[in-house]
């Protein structure tokens, strides 16, 4: 399940690894990713928390410090690369479209 | 669930506590409020307090505005007073992983053991009935006791099959984009009570069948017992939470103290019932006398009423010969078991020992059964 979970990411997933280019704490993301896509992707707490144990079994994020129970996290290298992916990925399916709708209006 | 916790915050009862035996509320002004019950997979009945994740979960959650009004080993229930609260779990693959990861340890595992023991003591009960179908037929305790134990069976497998279904259903739904599919809390509900209700019927059939005093006190040996191992097995297990002790501690301890109960009480159970069957308190009604012979051995004689003697059939048998005549009934809905034994004590008799049993079957197609065996 783990190999196959991360073919294509989820909003949510795309969205957590975006913030977490930068450190940030756990806390912080939900707040971050609901102000960065006016209010369009919202990741609930307990979607979070499968969502970073995850990322961090795998390898895409790792923990960078914990105050108190404050842990901040931070994206890896293996995350830079797959979040890259997804992104071109998603530029080829927005490029697709336009080529389909240019294509349709001549 | 949360319909339920829901109603009764409108009524001004909020969620205190909830363990296995039950929730406990606390009073409060009546309003609204949300509930949602999550899975949090890596928490442990076993835990004496909650864990450094556990805290982190319930930190994200509060930040989104659910409090964690009560916590059940993985069962998190969170209450939120906000009008229009960020669900906690807004991905449906996400959500059926972790509730999936909770049923391997909470539902698969104790009862899928379970119906392994008691499908074994079934297979065995089923097996001696084969061989010795009159000692089950005449025995309500023991007819209850089966049929309550059948329906154990059934019903765990009945469950577990009904939640590889919804896990099977549930992962296609939500390949495909859709959600998880709701589960039948109200069947499982009617399928404890009929299952109460059987283990009540078998307690009277117990109760009435074993009426001699020596029947009493296995009674209250068994079933007290049993009462005994859960309350200490638990008691422990709080304490040893309250003292703050790790997972591992627990779950060691309650393990150990409930093998070492069982131990005992099984091993009790041998020297009872040799100690009560030779003191004659499972019999009943008294000797008629008592007859010490030659070398000093007390033997019981007892002259219960049979419907043949050794008398009638021709033989010749004197006071010397010290015989004892024993009627045992053995009577359950379905039919009575008489058998009748006819001996002498005296060693120096030449009389054989007569022993034959009348059956009495009043339904037809009960006694075709019977006598086929």
């Amino acid at each position: 399940m783990a190999r196959e979970k991360f073919q294509t990411l989820t909003e949510q997933m795309f969205y957590i690894l975006l913030c977490l280019r930068r450190e940030c704490c756990g806390v912080d993301i939900m707040d971050e990713a609901a102000r960065m896509t006016g209010g369009q992707v919202v990741i609930g707490p307990g979607t979070l928390y499968s969502l970073l144990d995850s990322f961090l079994t795998q390898g895409f994020i790792r923990e960078t410090g914990v105050e108190g129970r404050r842990r901040s996290y931070c994206i890896t290298p293996a995350g830079e690369r797959r979040l890259e992916e997804e992104y071109r990925r998603l530029l080829r399916q927005a490029g697709d479209y336009e080529a389909r709708r240019e294509g349709e209006t001549q | 669930m949360e319909r339920r916790l829901e109603r009764m915050a409108a009524r001004g009862w909020l969620l205190e506590r909830a363990t296995s035996w039950g929730w406990t509320y606390r009073r409060a002004e009546p309003g609204e409020a949300r509930y949602t019950v999550a899975y949090f997979p890596a928490a442990s009945v076993f835990d004496s307090g909650p864990t450094d994740e556990q805290r982190t979960y319930a930190d994200y959650c509060q930040a989104a505005g659910w409090e964690l009004a009560a916590a059940n080993g993985p069962l998190q229930f969170f209450r939120s007073t906000r009008p229009n609260p960020t669900p906690i779990d807004t991905d449906e693959a996400t959500k059926l992983d972790t509730v999936r990861r909770t049923m391997r340890k909470s539902l698969l595992l104790p009862y899928g053991l379970l119906l392994a023991i008691w499908s074994l003591n079934l297979f065995t009960r089923l097996d001696d009935f084969r061989r010795r179908p009159l000692s089950l037929l005449s025995s309500n305790s023991s007819l209850a006791l089966l049929a309550l134990l059948a329906f154990l069976v059934v019903y765990l497998a009945a469950v577990l099959v009904d939640y590889g279904v919804w896990a099977a259903r549930s992962r296609r739904r939500v390949a495909e984009g859709g959600r998880c599919l709701p589960t039948h809390s109200r069947a499982r509900l009617a399928g404890g009570a009929v299952g109460l209700g059987l283990a009540g019927l078998m307690l009277l059939a117990f109760f009435t069948e074993l009426s001699t005093p020596g029947g009493r006190l296995i009674l209250l040996y068994t079933f007290g017992g049993m009462a005994l191992i859960i309350g200490l097995s638990q008691g422990l297990m709080a304490l040893l939470k309250k003292r703050g002790a790790s997972r591992g501690a627990v779950r060691g301890w309650f393990f150990a103290a409930c093998v070492l109960l069982a131990v005992v009480y099984s091993a009790g159970m041998l020297p009872l019932a040799g100690v009560l069957g030779g003191s004659g308190l499972l019999r009943e009604g008294q000797p008629a006398e008592v007859y010490t012979d030659s070398r000093g051995w007390t033997w019981d004689i007892y002259r219960d009423d049979l419907p043949v003697t050794l008398e009638q059939l021709g033989f010749s048998v004197t006071g010397a010969d010290h015989c004892t005549y024993t009627a045992e009934e053995s009577r359950s809905i379905l039919l009575t078991d008489r058998q009748y034994v006819q001996r002498a004590m005296a060693r120096d008799s030449q009389l054989p020992e007569l022993s034959y049993r009348v059956v009495e079957i009043p339904w037809g197609w009960l006694r075709g059964l019977v006598l086929r065996q």
